[in-house]
């Protein structure tokens, strides 16, 4: 598993300074890119290829916060497979099936200022959610993080179906 | 490369002095093409000699003479005279729907279409060569010898069909191409450097029949593409056709022959020219006069620059970019002159465009500028382009579905791999079908590529690995590989599409996409439920003909058979519901025999040693 984190140079953690983030990306690419290497031998230009692509594939991942989440935990809960794992609770479920439901229903009905509501309403879901998943992955109880990421995983299905509504 | 070795008097050591290569950047554009060098501290338009700036995209072909381009093939008699060839590029006799005034043929193979002209059938490849001949030779004659490489610039929209077509153009004239660049990335970098802008800066290329739109972050002289779309059916000719259609309907009359039409598409297009000024210009088409206002232009056009401004909607979106963080709102094409649209753009974006740089030459000095770079010219301190591709690329998988490697807008270079299984036992053969497009089915996508993994070891179905890479080096060029992870047996491609595939142009792909998503995903689902239901029959068979005899009595397996039968006559109707239902029954209806079967496996184990002696017997 590659280090997505070490590949940009910043910090393994949940939280990231975006700034950061973009400018080591930038800085790395500027270096990198196969356009800095075009009267170069074809080994070095496969080798910029390779590193400007893993560059790329590690900027994408961590500049989502939900993608960044779940390669924290390919990381750091190595064992996760052994792990067996925690069900979510029947209230969460219940609450993601009201929802789906509400969400079907305003579809049907193009209610646009419901959707509003709705949007901002699991807009904060997924806030409360994602605080949770960052206390438990500064503590590396990675069991609890695993089960808050779940949840994330949820929310962001939901947010995206919201979106493509609104379109 | 060219090296001197220069002993210095005096110095004793021998210095080399590299000459500077000579890169251009061309704009091969639908009715002018345009060539640009950049030098030591500025960067230029090359005029010919007899200071022309802009070459008309028209050429002349006669009998026995040789083609003639530019202004003087405007003015040429006695051949056929092609105009507007960029917009077969790439494209079969099927694909073109709307009326040209010259005729055109199939290839015969399927390929590109081809125009008659005096001097016989030719090419639109030939014709853009033809082009760009002329504008290397300009080049050259300024430049002082023979050109090291071009950039040329094509619409960020033109599929891998078109870009190929491009490429064998300059091929064929005998020019080397450093890059393929897209327009409006090339605008980008000609105002990022001129202007020192820094931020997020959104590029708004409306031309005569197609829009682009693009949006960049620049940043210490890094220029990252976020996201680009448009629509390549969308332009200021749509203007001149909407006015037309108006003045027939004041006029109460129909236009049907096509000399009459250009005539009056002429009068619409001097009556859009009169009002960039005027409030109101008069009008006159056969007995008929009348007069056209302001108003009445706003109403006629309004909806295809909303319609601009949605795809600009969809660049935000897909960039995650909110309106907000735009810093500056760059117009390109010449048909961001007329002011509606100006308009609306300092309205919707909420500041005022830039078009201080000529909308016909910054985009040939754009890509002047990254020629510059890419011919080594730059070192260290030089611009850093990072673009992406414009539409998904993935391969098709059971039942038709296209399943996405490398999203759209993904920044290149980019090297990406999935695992994929085989469907049958026993399987040694699978079929890779490269496509490009934003539809959930290969149907709605274009086909750039396809070729086999053959040498697959037999396996029950689900248990080889076959890894499938996918990789956009940064000239924009794909390569896929397949391999069988277990085995190592591999396979590979350059995708290099045959042109003229295209069913439906590339926007108007998207276009549909966003329209028919929801039709999309029930079609998706019936293909899935189709190909679980092949997938349990296909299992259940290999059982039958596995344990069929030893397990199940004559009824029972009768039984099973016909609910078998049920199931596969109905996977291949549409009634998804059904399909769903059945297999739901034929399940049920299996679990004893799946049972017994397991009851079976365990008996075998615990005899241990037993099991391989009677595997041995087999």
């Amino acid at each position: 598993m590659t280090d997505f984190f070490a590949a940009l140079g910043m910090p393994v953690a949940c939280e990231l300074d975006r700034h950061q983030l973009d400018a080591n990306y930038r800085q790395r690419q500027a270096e990198w890119h196969p356009d800095r290497y075009v009267s170069a031998s074809e080994a070095v230009k496969l080798q910029a290829l390779r590193h400007t692509s893993l560059l790329n594939d590690a900027y994408t991942t961590l500049k989502q916060p939900l993608r960044r989440a779940e390669h924290l935990l390919e990381l750091k809960d190595s064992d996760a497979a052994g792990h067996s794992s925690r069900k979510l609770e029947p209230a969460f479920l219940l609450q993601q099936l009201e929802q789906r439901e509400q969400l079907e229903h305003l579809a049907r009905h193009r209610d646009a200022a419901a959707l509003d509501v709705l949007r901002q309403l699991v807009d904060t879901q997924w806030l409360a959610q994602w605080s949770e998943f960052a206390t438990e992955a500064a503590r590396q109880d990675w069991c609890n993080a695993r089960l808050a990421l779940q949840k994330l995983q949820f929310l962001h299905k939901l947010q995206e179906e919201i979106r493509h509504l609104e379109e | 490369m060219v090296l001197f070795s220069i002993a210095e008097p005096g110095q004793g050591r021998a210095q080399q002095v590299i000459r500077r290569k000579r890169a251009v950047g061309i704009d091969l554009g639908t009715t002018n093409s345009l060539v640009a060098v950049a030098k030591e501290d500025k960067v230029d338009v090359i005029a010919d000699v007899h200071g022309r700036r802009l070459l008309p995209s028209v050429v002349h072909y006669a009998v026995d003479s040789a083609p003639v381009v530019g202004d003087e093939a405007l003015n040429a008699t006695g051949g056929t005279t092609i105009s507007s060839s960029k917009r077969l590029m790439g494209r079969g006799l099927t694909d073109i729907q709307y009326q040209v005034p010259y005729t055109l043929k199939d290839s015969g193979d399927g390929g590109m279409v081809l125009i008659d002209t005096a001097a016989g059938a030719v090419s639109p490849v030939q014709v853009a060569a033809d082009i760009l001949k002329t504008l290397a030779q300009r080049a050259e004659t300024s430049l002082g010898g023979e050109l090291d490489g071009v950039v040329i610039t094509v619409p960020a929209y033109f599929d891998e069909a078109q870009r190929q077509a491009t490429r064998a153009a300059a091929r064929i004239a005998g020019v080397n191409v450093l890059r393929l660049l897209s327009e409006p990335t090339a605008a980008a970098v000609a105002y990022g450097l001129d202007k020192q802008l820094e931020g997020i800066l959104i590029i708004y290329d409306l031309g005569g029949g197609t829009f682009d739109v693009s949006l960049m972050r620049l940043h210490n002289g890094v220029f990252e593409v976020l996201a680009t779309g448009g629509n390549s059916a969308l332009g200021g000719d749509d203007f001149d056709r909407a006015i037309a259609d108006w003045i027939c309907r004041q006029a109460t009359v129909v236009v049907n022959a096509a000399v009459d039409y250009r005539r009056l598409l002429k009068l619409a297009r001097a009556a859009k020219h009169a009002l960039t000024t005027g409030e109101r210009t008069p009008l006159q088409w056969g007995t008929w006069s009348g007069e056209f206002s302001r108003t009445q232009l706003h109403e006629l056009i309004d909806g295809y620059i909303d319609a601009t401004l949605s795809a600009c909607r969809r660049v935000l979106r897909d960039a995650d970019i909110a309106l907000g963080d735009i810093t500056d709102v760059v117009l390109v094409g010449g048909s961001t002159r007329t002011p509606r649209v100006q308009d609306k753009v300092r309205t919707f974006f909420g500041r005022e465009p830039l078009c201080s740089i000529d909308p016909d030459e910054v985009v040939a000095l754009g890509a002047a500028l990254q020629a510059d770079v890419l011919a080594g010219n730059k070192y260290g301190d030089a611009a850093l382009l990072l673009d992406v591709i414009p539409l998904s690329l993935g391969i098709e998988t059971m039942g038709g579905l296209l399943e996405k490697i490398i999203p759209r807008n993904s920044t290149i270079p980019l090297v990406r791999a999935q695992e994929f299984t085989t469907f049958k036992d026993g399987q040694t053969v699978m079929s890779l079908h490269v496509y490009q497009g934003e539809r959930e089915l290969v149907s709605d996508c274009r086909s750039l590529a396809r070729f086999d993994l053959r040498g697959i070891p037999p396996m029950v179905a689900g248990a080889a690995r076959v890894r499938v890479t996918f990789q956009v080096d940064a000239d924009g060029l794909l390569e896929v590989q397949a391999e069988e992870v277990a085995s190592g047996v591999k396979s590979s491609i350059v995708v290099k599409p045959s042109f003229g595939l295209a069913e439906q142009d590339i926007a108007g792909m998207i276009q549909s996409y966003m329209h028919s998503a929801a039709a999309d995903k029930v079609r998706r689902s019936l293909r899935e439920k189709q190909v679980e239901a092949q997938r349990h029959l296909e299992a259940l068979r290999a059982a039958l003909a596995a344990d069929g005899d030893s397990l199940l009595d004559a009824a029972e397996r009768q039984d099973l058979q016909n609910a078998m039968q049920h199931l596969a006559a109905a996977a291949t109707g549409e009634d998804a519901a059904l399909i769903e239902r059945l297999t739901e029954q034929l399940n049920n209806q299996s679990r004893d025999f799946a049972a017994r079967r397991m009851d079976a496996g365990i008996k075998a184990a615990l005899a241990g040693q037993r099991l391989d002696a009677v595997g041995d017997n087999f």
